[in-house]
């Protein structure tokens, strides 16, 4: 009898494991069915969807500290802050800048003076017009906040001309204002005087905006909750990226925060979302297994691989470029993303669209793994074994899957690499200290003009510490560049040093992925969510 | 039977000693192996740290090998537990995370007691220092032990020592509560206060009479904190918050795992597997000393 | 009784400043800083600093603990960063799911637990006894968000009988409540069941052999009222203790549960300050959940006095 027990308590043991296992089995048979659905064309709509209505439920990932775009370069802000706010100017498809609450501007022929035309009978989501006054004081509040503002438009003023124009006077005149204008990392966005006025560095105390949407509730760890503006005033003009034509066609979106990745995925499968953003790379092919159900896929940014220059093995440029030739560029990105469907190599700090900025200068560096030349490089460098320290967290998977790869690459040509893993506020911390690491790994969505890069600029002090004073004087010089030509060609010089002096390497270009329910249509992602202009049909 | 045999012992001469030790032994073996709760659940512990310890010399791979090409491959000849998303064998994964859970564990479980056991005699035997040190164990006891854990890994830093040190600050106030109300008891008797009257030192009386008198309560104790700091430890290391990757331990892999659950059960279900089965083990271990040790009990379970 | 009473929550005095030290200065140890969080890795050291002069984080850090500890006297617990309100609103707002997830965990777990534990104490030695030995024994081997991961597997993405995660308010209807509690509760209160059923069961066993109960059977009263009238009152005070000692327990797996399950509790609550470093947040919620579990103990022990009066009378002399 005895024995019978402990037979039946095994038994009970495995038998749950068991029950697992099989039903894993189940969905892993049927993923071999594969939709294709690919790159960059937006999950278009067959008829226009001119019905409206509906809830758009969407599973976000990370719950935001503020919706005011103004303080904040976080992704979460200005994500959820698209739909409510807008700004003088926006970026079209092609990443050019396009007018959305100006009417239209004009630079004046020295380059100092740019004026603005507002559009007149824009509706704040409080009812009131929004005039000159807010505008100027939207533009000083965010000039206040935003780094970029700080560097490109120091010692600028905005001036009331009359209700509907302003004016922006610079100092210099600089042919990069209106891509600074237009930055989506932390838009200048427009809201009422007395709202703009009594926000400070945590941002906006009311969410009053003349998007499409209105802010309507917050409940904290779980959604955001926004309603159709019902006297929102569209564009003309066909929806083209963030600009034209916006309309809010579902009554109310709710963004719910699910910061676990297995959870928002179980949840679109369930169907108890709609969307869901940031898909684990492995679990795309399931998630097109289910009928129902599409991966979208949407480039996104860069990954590095950040030097430490100012303390440490990595001083010395040889041994950057060592790191750089001893890495598998193609292996990184295969365990960091999965599929070759998620990643390009690149070696562009620009995206192939970006037809201003890309440039294939230094791609041959890019191109080169060569573990003789590494370890040729390292002798020249004098290492002798030293401990490498590469910082890393597990709280974005993509980051720590490099990490541990170039681990085992830099073992491989004789660099002593150590793994330190932390959660991620400890690694912000410790990567502020020169002599707590020497290698971390990060991504950076793909910015609209270099300047934007705080890793190129010395005074930044971004960690990494880059002290270039060419490619200083590149970005300065093409702040003042007069004409594209110009311009252009300062960028192929920039590329060029990028990869000579190698403040870090980039690995190459990535792709998210957000899970789509069919009964979705029209949805987008142009740096980050699009939500207008989406419908949901039952 | 500790008691008694700690108590006769002050009477008996060395040879006697020696001999009533071999009978104590003996008995204790006849009842260790008629109690099949502690047998089967000695067993299960002891064989998974044979099989955690010899396992390496059956696996080719190593826990952080990776290979890209296959990752996340289901169980088969080549890979007995499947790949992880890294191409790493799951199987070589957990056999070495069950050296670092184990071990863990285990130290946890010796230093929670060696510490609990200080603690709770001398707050026992001083009625100052009880106040003092149980108001500090009220305090521990009142936050949520897992949150408490985190915390302090956060402060030390992510290494198993750290995880180890973490998982006794946790653990040691209720250690200390169960052998103090043992001692407690202990220290009421007349036997102590005989010895108490005849001078000897409050050393003497603390580690050479009160001290082998709360030994049974405190063995089986150590045997569940051992058991609780490996689920703990899973607990720590499944929010990301244990001992650091690439390092495997059983938690670890659950982390690495529960992202992939739909597609690779097999990250979640052979872990999981491994921390039951010890668990269980221990529990069992544990019930089956206390049904030993303790005649009380005995009755009530059996 | 009136003068015990208050004598222990006096008493708790001591140990709620022992856990505002502890929390305060373990946080403030903790490297990372709540405003390089806020601004995300790409923003620059300048911005930096320039958001942690504006938030206070630059003052010496026994100002920040006197600010913070003197300010506990006046009932405020301080703001917020990373929620961007006062700590106790956000305790407030997230302490609906906990304390739901808590009772129902208790409830399930005391439904399932005693009259188990009973059948096996009275089946024992039994097949019954023995199965329910298994299931004892699992139940207190399998951790809880283990036990979570399974269910969400089996239960939400199989068979799609209950929302995979997430959480609606009582007030959005019990039902749509409780089908999103009813997974989380029981995989948390699974191992209080293990514990409690074999507690009811071996404290059930030490009275039906007590002498008063043979004399009960003796005199020919009925089974059932002999188990449930004489038996598990008497068996009752060790399963409270079980109660009052497990309520800890069930409060820290909350927080793993709250997790995988994604509800929007003090466990998320604490977790998500800790990854932001949102220092006055955490503080106030340790503390607050700190006192929650010292009151429970303290209600425990006031109950033995009603279901036991044996107790009253050893108190009073």
């Amino acid at each position: 009898m005895k024995r019978k027990f402990f037979h039946l308590l095994f038994i009970f043991t495995f038998v749950p494991f068991f029950l697992i296992a099989c039903s894993g089995g189940g969905s892993e048979t049927s993923t071999s069915t594969e939709s294709e659905n690919t790159n960059e064309t937006p999950v278009t709509n067959e008829e226009e969807a001119t019905t409206s209505g509906g809830t758009l439920k969407i599973a976000y990932e990370a719950q935001p500290n503020t919706l005011d775009p103004s303080v904040t370069t976080a992704g979460a802000t200005k994500d959820l802050s698209r739909p409510i706010y807008e700004s003088l100017v926006t970026l079209n498809e092609n990443w050019e800048v396009t007018p959305q609450l100006a009417e239209s501007y004009e630079i004046s022929e020295d380059g100092t003076v740019v004026t603005f035309k507002l559009r007149q009978g824009v509706l704040f989501h409080n009812g009131e017009e929004m005039k000159a006054e807010d505008v100027i004081a939207s533009m000083e509040k965010w000039t206040e906040y935003s780094s970029l503002a700080k560097s490109m438009l120091s010692g600028a003023e905005w001036v009331e001309v009359d209700e509907y124009t302003v004016e922006l006077h610079l100092e210099r005149p600089s042919g990069l204002v209106m891509q600074t204008l237009a930055d989506q990392n932390q838009v200048a966005a427009i809201m009422p005087k007395e709202v703009a006025e009594a926000a400070d560095a945590t941002g906006a105390k009311e969410y009053i905006g003349t998007g499409p949407f209105k802010f309507e509730e917050w409940q904290t760890d779980q959604y955001v909750k926004m309603v159709r503006f019902e006297d929102y005033q569209p564009l003309n003009d066909s929806p083209s990226g963030l600009a034209g034509e916006k309309l809010a066609l579902v009554d109310e979106i709710y963004w719910y925060f699910v910061p676990d990745e297995s959870t928002r995925n179980a949840g679109l499968i369930s169907g108890e979302y709609d969307i869901a953003t940031g898909i684990s790379y492995d679990t795309v092919e399931q998630i097109e297994a289910v009928p129902h159900l599409s991966a979208y896929i949407h480039p996104y940014g860069f990954q590095m691989l950040v030097f430490n220059k100012k303390s440490g093995l990595f001083t010395d440029v040889k041994a950057r470029q060592a790191v750089n030739y001893a890495v598998d560029k193609q292996a990184i990105l295969q365990t960091s993303f999965a599929d070759e469907r998620f990643y390009n190599m690149e070696s562009s700090l620009f995206r192939p669209e970006q037809t201003e900025w890309y440039s294939q200068v230094g791609k041959e560096i890019y191109d080169t793994h060569d573990l003789d030349l590494a370890k040729q490089l390292l002798e020249e460098a004098g290492y002798n074994g030293e401990e490498v320290v590469i910082l890393t967290s597990r709280d974005y998977a993509y980051q720590y899957n490099a990490a541990v790869s170039v681990q085992q690459m830099l073992n491989d040509v004789g660099i002593n690499a150590k793994l330190d893993v932390y959660d991620w506020g400890t690694l912000l911390d410790r990567r502020s200290d020169p002599e707590a690491w020497d290698i971390f790994f990060t991504g950076w969505d793909t910015s609209l003009i270099p300047h934007q890069y705080s890793f190129l600029d010395s005074e930044a002090e971004w960690p990494g510490w880059t002290n270039s004073p060419e490619i200083d004087q590149i970005l300065d010089d093409m702040e003042t560049a007069a004409t594209p030509e110009e311009v252009k060609e300062l960028n192929d010089k920039l590329h060029e040093e990028f990869w000579n002096y190698m403040p870090l390497v980039n690995i190459g270009n990535y792709s998210k992925v957000t899970g789509i329910n069919e009964k979705v249509k029209g949805y987008q992602d142009f740096i980050g969510p699009v939500v207008w202009n989406v419908s949901v049909e039952e | 039977m500790e008691v008694k045999y700690a108590t006769d012992a002050q009477l008996q001469s060395i040879q006697g000693k020696r001999q009533m030790r071999q009978e104590g032994l003996r008995l204790f073996w006849r009842r260790l192996l008629a109690n099949k709760m502690a047998l089967y659940g000695g067993l299960i512990v002891l064989s998974l740290c044979l099989f955690v310890l010899i396992a390496p010399l059956l696996t080719k791979y190593t826990p952080l090998e990776i290979d890209p090409a296959n990752r996340l491959q289901p169980p088969s000849s080549d890979h007995w537990f499947g790949t992880d998303n890294f191409g790493r064998d799951i199987f070589t994964r957990v056999v070495y995370g069950g050296r670092v859970s184990l071990i863990v564990g285990f130290a946890s479980a010796l230093l929670t007691g060696f510490i609990g056991m200080v603690v709770g005699l001398l707050s026992a035997y001083y009625r100052v220092l009880d106040h003092i040190l149980m108001r500090i164990c009220d305090g521990l006891l009142a936050f949520p032990d897992i949150l408490l854990a985190i915390a302090i890994t956060a402060v030390l830093g992510p290494n198993p020592v750290n995880v180890i040190i973490a998982i006794t600050i946790v653990k040691v106030p209720a250690m200390a509560r169960i052998v103090r109300s043992a001692a407690l008891v202990v220290r009421e008797q007349t036997y102590i206060e005989a010895i108490k009257a005849q001078g000897a030192s409050a050393f003497r009386i603390i580690w050479g009479h009160i001290a082998p008198n709360v030994l049974s309560p405190f063995f089986v104790q150590v045997t569940y904190v051992f058991a609780a700091a490996i689920i703990l430890e899973a607990g720590l290391s499944f929010l990301g918050a244990g001992v650091p990757a690439p390092e495997p331990s059983w938690g670890n892999i659950l982390y690495d795992g529960k992202i992939v659950i739909f597609t690779a059960w097999w990250m979640t279900v052979f872990p999981g597997i491994f921390i039951v089965l010890s668990v269980l083990g221990l529990n069992m271990l544990g019930d089956g000393l206390r049904d030993l040790l303790d005649p009380h009990t005995n009755k009530a379970i059996k | 009784m009136g003068r015990y009473t208050l004598g222990r929550l006096l008493s708790l005095i001591p140990v709620l400043l022992i856990v505002a030290v502890i929390v305060f200065f373990l946080m403030h140890l903790t490297p990372g800083d709540p405003a390089s969080i806020m601004l995300g890795p790409n923003a620059t050291p300048e911005e930096v600093e320039r958001l942690r002069e504006e938030l206070g984080l630059n003052l010496p850090i026994h100002e920040q603990f006197f600010d913070w500890f003197f300010g506990l006297f006046r009932g405020d617990f301080g703001w917020s960063l990373s929620q961007n309100k006062p700590v106790l609103q956000a305790i407030f707002e997230h302490l609906g799911p906990t304390i739901s997830l808590s009772i129902l965990a208790q409830s399930i777990s005391m439904v399932l637990a005693i009259p188990l534990g009973i059948i096996a104490a009275k089946k024992r030695g039994t097949n019954v006894d023995r199965l329910f030995m298994i299931l004892v024994m699992l139940g207190m081997a399998i951790p809880s968000f283990l036990l979570g991961l399974l269910f969400i597997q089996l239960f939400a993405v199989k068979l799609q009988w209950f929302p995979v995660a997430g959480y609606l308010p009582v007030s959005a209807g019990l039902w749509n409540h409780l089908q999103y509690m009813i997974l989380p509760a029981t995989a948390l209160g699974i191992i209080q069941t293990a514990v409690i059923a074999r507690m009811t069961r071996s404290s059930m066993l030490d009275v039906l052999s007590a002498n008063y109960i043979k004399t009960a059977n003796a005199k020919g009263l009925r089974d059932r009222v002999i188990t449930y009238k004489h038996a598990l009152k008497n068996a009752a005070i060790p399963i409270l203790t079980v109660l009052g000692e497990h309520f800890g327990s069930l409060l820290a797996g909350a927080v793993v549960t709250e997790t995988v399950f994604n509800l929007p509790g003090l466990g998320q609550l604490v977790i998500n300050g800790i990854e932001k470093r949102d220092y006055t947040l955490i503080q106030g919620t340790i503390l607050f959940t700190a006192l929650v579990y010292l009151l429970v103990n303290l209600a425990v022990d006031l109950l033995y006095g009603f279901v036991d009066p044996r107790v009253r009378l050893n108190r009073k002399s």
